[in-house]
């Protein structure tokens, strides 16, 4: 299933994702969250994974993990490699090593993913311990520590405070400081700031983008939001109806978008200066993913749809230069 | 914490007051002279006089009630005619051989219905999980004072294994041991269906709580799932699961008159069930304002416990 | 995410015909609807069954055991015919425990009904006294009961009821003041239809499935307790006879012919389980959210 434009790079990739499908079975239907993804981040890249909600980009990221609740979702197909060892069929224990040391995972709702009756030292700790042999102390310690490298005041204190104590955007960074506590190599961020306020969503990605260049760790940050990828990511991926449609360096995708949903989704950001400028919406929703359409899954809503794109499975060719395009017609205009 | 504690104290007055107006009810709403009835058919007038003027009523209704709790609050329940001798005595002593069968049931529906739950929703969907609900199912079906005969028959009487009755043995008994032999019987078949009721409960406040973000959290964490399951779900489910304990210790109460029945446990509920049948009308008073006394100040505890497990009822 | 969600279906519906699809469909809830159509057929058309007479002393036929030639389930102390005092005593135990739960729901509902419609001082009022009801462990209050009004079926029956009213009157009032906060009745508060018309017309057929989910939770509790009262001797009195009181009197038996004990108690522990297997249906199929 590897495609060229994977093959053609120089030096393996951090996280080799190849041919990933993730099904969920409900009431006998199978839905196919994710079916056939492709995804390479490299040490110390950014990958901004996009897509409507329903695309697949959540069910991607937390196939890397295993963190699929089984039933109903289920890894049917593909293999998932951090630098060589597959943590599809990586044993439990394997698996448990990479989680949280080598990758860490920070989620959308700051509100729902910190455990409301531990306090946040006990949780930041636990994380450490669980890969680092420090004393209760010496882990206490470095929670603050990290709690400081987020800039939250007065970490001290925090420490012995519960979640529901901390403002949503004061617990996004306690959720991004567990992450960072035992240096990932990886940190995949889902959604991380879609849940919060507009003034809070800018500073915690104003804290994304100075921990990348601080810390220099790989990225695979989740969004619907392209706005968000222009300020913090190197390459962009593209997903809809659990495939991807389309990846490109950040800089070229904004200039020349060759696939026309990756064109709609950017038209969708307000630009910067332009005021209140009428935004697009797509029109139509994404179709179901248990019955999905012959042909590109995106045609009934394509706005230069044309016979030929109704007809059997089109691939996701490469156009050179890093960009590949799952589109018979990359770059059409209406 | 404190605002908290002193707002759940507050509270438990109004309910130990109306638990007091009723029980004191009893005595007024029994037909005929109460006097009489307390002191049985063979009393003689001077007696009746004498215990007419002890409960003050030639006075107004109220005024009785304040002569009766002033006396109560001073451990004076009165004096058994059946017994000869006062009530508190005989009630604190039946009371305490209550606590120890609850007690123990207690400890064996903790234990069996916590691990039947979490063993369940863990196993959702799997052979266990089935087993663990349908037996659930079948233990909070089953009459008490039934699956007791059930054990003695089993148990006592084939097997031999466990004393049919009693607390202690005729001979050389009353050691905690013989104590203990004594308990397994009883306690196991009082608890069963309180058990039943805690393992559904966990079962399906596990499940909640598996399915929450705080659980996929922990899982991303490279936590063992032992550890997942008890220190992030078990601990945030056992928060909601408290009061329900506290609430199953009320039946544990009340089904000990069954068992104590069926097992002849010297406790509070066979006394009860005598009393009614001699009219002792104080030692029914006494017994039923003591047991729901200290279940009133059970869930106080349960609830407290709760909030201590949850700092958002803290501060709320 | 939205599209691989199994998103659970919202109903708070009154019950009708995919209600009832859904329980049959459910199997230990459909086993438990042929259990009680069961007993319930038999206890009706008891006199017409070709039975001994349930109390008909045979000196010469005590304490048979199951299979006894013409005594299927054997005879008690006094040589009655197991199985016929079974049937009858059937009619005893069912009626009163459902008379019991339909006493306990309709004041319990009324409580819970008015608590929750006028919230306030009536609220307050209703819900402290169902709380100092609450107080008092389950059977103990029963018991304090039946030592004022003296022992006997009906007395207990009055009894159960009491101390089932708080349940009623929780949850129905949990659902009213939902209900009440609704736009449907604001709407016909607007209208200027009359409380009680709103109350009974409006609020009450929508917390009806609360009432008869609560109605199908302790109709089962009910019947065991009113039956435990019996073996007490607290509840039915010679010669009126239910499985109670059947249980209780074999217990002096026990040694030689546990049979007479075992036999009512498990005819309780079918009913009730049964019952159970019906009620957890019920729920779901009322409100499939729950599940």
């Amino acid at each position: 299933m590897t495609t060229d434009i994977h093959a053609g790079r120089a030096g393996d990739p951090l996280l080799a994702v190849r041919g990933l499908a993730t099904h969920f079975t409900v009431e006998g239907e199978v839905f196919r969250a994710v079916d056939g993804v492709d995804l390479d981040v490299a040490r110390g890249e950014a990958v901004g994974l996009v897509g409507e909600s329903g695309s697949g980009k959540t069910v991607t990221a937390m196939s890397v993990l295993q963190l699929i609740p089984d039933p109903p979702g289920r890894i049917v197909d593909g293999s998932i490699e951090l630098e060589g060892t597959d943590l599809v069929t990586a044993s439990d224990l394997v698996l448990r090593d990479v989680r949280g040391n080598r990758v860490a995972c920070v989620f959308q709702d700051p509100l729902t993913t910190l455990n409301p009756v531990l306090s946040i030292g006990e949780q930041i700790v636990e994380m450490i311990r669980r890969h680092q042999d420090l004393s209760r102390k010496a882990a206490r310690g470095r929670a603050r520590e990290l709690l400081e490298a987020v800039h939250i005041p007065k970490p001290e204190r925090r420490l012995d405070e519960f979640p529901h104590e901390l403002s949503g955007g004061m617990r996004q960074r306690v959720v991004i400081a567990m992450a960072l506590a035992n240096d990932p190599e990886l940190l995949i961020a889902d959604e991380p700031t879609t849940a919060l306020d507009v003034t809070v969503q800018a500073e915690i990605l104003d804290l994304f983008i100075e921990l990348r260049e601080r810390l220099g760790m790989a990225l695979l940050f989740i969004t619907h939001d392209f706005g968000v990828i222009s300020e913090l990511c190197d390459r962009v991926v593209v997903m809809y109806a659990g495939k991807v449609v389309e990846e490109a360096p950040v800089d070229r995708v904004f200039e020349d978008p060759r696939h026309p949903y990756t064109r709609r989704l950017i038209d969708c950001v307000p630009a910067l200066g332009q005021g209140a400028r009428e935004l697009e919406v797509i029109p139509g929703l994404p179709p179901a993913l248990n019955r999905l359409p012959d042909g590109c899954a995106f045609a009934p809503r394509c706005d230069v749809v044309e016979e030929a794109c109704r007809r059997g499975e089109i691939a996701l060719r490469p156009l050179g230069d890093g960009i590949a395009a799952r589109c018979i017609k990359p770059g059409a205009r209406p | 914490m404190r605002a908290y504690l002193i707002r759940r104290l507050l509270q438990v007055v109004p309910v130990l007051f109306g638990v007091s107006l009723l029980v004191f009810g009893m005595m007024v709403l029994i037909p005929g002279d109460p006097a009489r009835a307390i002191l049985g058919s063979y009393a003689t007038p001077e007696n009746v006089a004498a215990l007419e003027a002890d409960l003050a009523l030639d006075q107004p209704v109220h005024m009785q009630y304040v002569s009766w709790i002033t006396n109560v609050a001073q451990g004076d329940f009165g004096r058994s005619y059946s017994l000869n001798r006062p009530v508190f005595d005989e009630i604190t002593e039946r009371f305490t051989a209550t606590l120890l069968l609850a007690g123990t049931a207690l400890v064996i529906v903790v234990l069996l219905g916590l691990t039947a739950g979490i063993v369940a929703a863990v196993k959702q969907h799997k052979w266990q999980d089935r087993a663990f609900t349908i037996g659930a199912l079948v233990g909070l079906s089953m009459p008490s004072f039934w699956l007791g005969l059930i054990f003695i028959v089993v148990f006592a009487l084939n097997l031999g294994w466990f004393p049919t009755s009693g607390m202690r043995s005729a001979f050389g008994g009353g050691g905690p041991l013989d104590i203990a032999h004594h308990l397994v019987l009883p306690a196991t078949a009082l608890a069963l269906v309180a058990s039943g009721v805690i393992a559904r409960i966990t079962r399906s406040n596990m499940l909640e709580v598996l399915r929450a973000d705080y659980v996929r959290t922990a899982q991303s964490k490279g936590l063992a799932s032992r550890w997942v399951v008890m220190r992030h779900a078990f601990r945030n489910a056992i928060v909601a699961i408290v009061p329900v304990i506290g609430v199953q210790i009320g039946f544990l109460l009340g089904g000990a008159v069954y068992i104590e029945t069926v097992f002849g446990w010297p406790g509070i509920g066979r006394m009860l069930v005598n009393a009614i049948g001699t009219r002792d009308i104080l030692l029914v008073q006494g017994g039923v304002l003591l047991v729901a006394t200290s279940y009133v100040l059970i869930n106080l505890a349960a609830d407290i416990l709760q909030a201590v497990l949850d700092p958002r009822i803290r501060v709320e | 995410m939205s599209a691989v969600d199994p998103t659970p279906i919202e109903t708070t519906a009154a019950p009708g015909a995919g209600t009832w699809k859904r329980l049959v469909r459910n199997r230990l809830a459909a086993a438990g609807l042929v259990v009680l159509a069961f007993v319930l057929l038999v206890a009706t058309i008891a006199p017409l069954l070709p039975l001994p007479d349930p109390d008909t002393v045979d000196a010469s036929r005590r304490l048979e055991g199951v299979g006894s030639p013409g005594a299927p389930l054997g005879t008690d102390h006094l040589g009655r015919d197991m199985l016929s005092r079974l049937v009858w005593g059937a009619r005893v135990s069912l009626a009163v425990g459902v008379f019991a739960t339909l006493i306990a729901a309709f004041i319990g509902s009324l409580i819970g009904l008015f608590a929750g419609f006028y919230g306030r001082i009536v609220d307050s009022a209703l819900m402290r006294s169902v709380d100092v009801l609450m107080a008092f462990p389950y059977l103990l209050l029963a018991i304090g009961l039946v030592a004022v009004l003296g022992p006997g079926l009906i007395n207990a029956m009055i009894a159960i009821s009491v101390v089932n009213i708080p349940f009623f009157a929780r949850a129905v009032r949990g659902a009213t003041v939902t209900l009440v906060s609704s736009e449907y009745v604001d709407a016909a508060r607007a209208l200027a239809f009359s409380r009680m018309r709103i109350l009974f017309r409006e609020v009450l057929p929508n917390v009806l499935p609360v009432i008869i989910v609560t109605m199908s939770t302790t109709v089962g509790w009910m019947i065991t307790e009113t039956a435990g009262l019996s073996f007490l001797g607290l509840g039915a009195q010679p010669p009126t006879s239910d499985w109670g009181t059947m249980l209780g009197a074999g217990r002096d038996f026990i040694t030689r012919a546990p049979h007479v004990s075992i036999v009512p108690g498990a005819a309780i522990f079918l009913v009730v389980i049964s019952l159970n297997f019906v009620g957890d249906g019920l729920r779901d199929a009322l409100d499939p959210k729950l599940k």
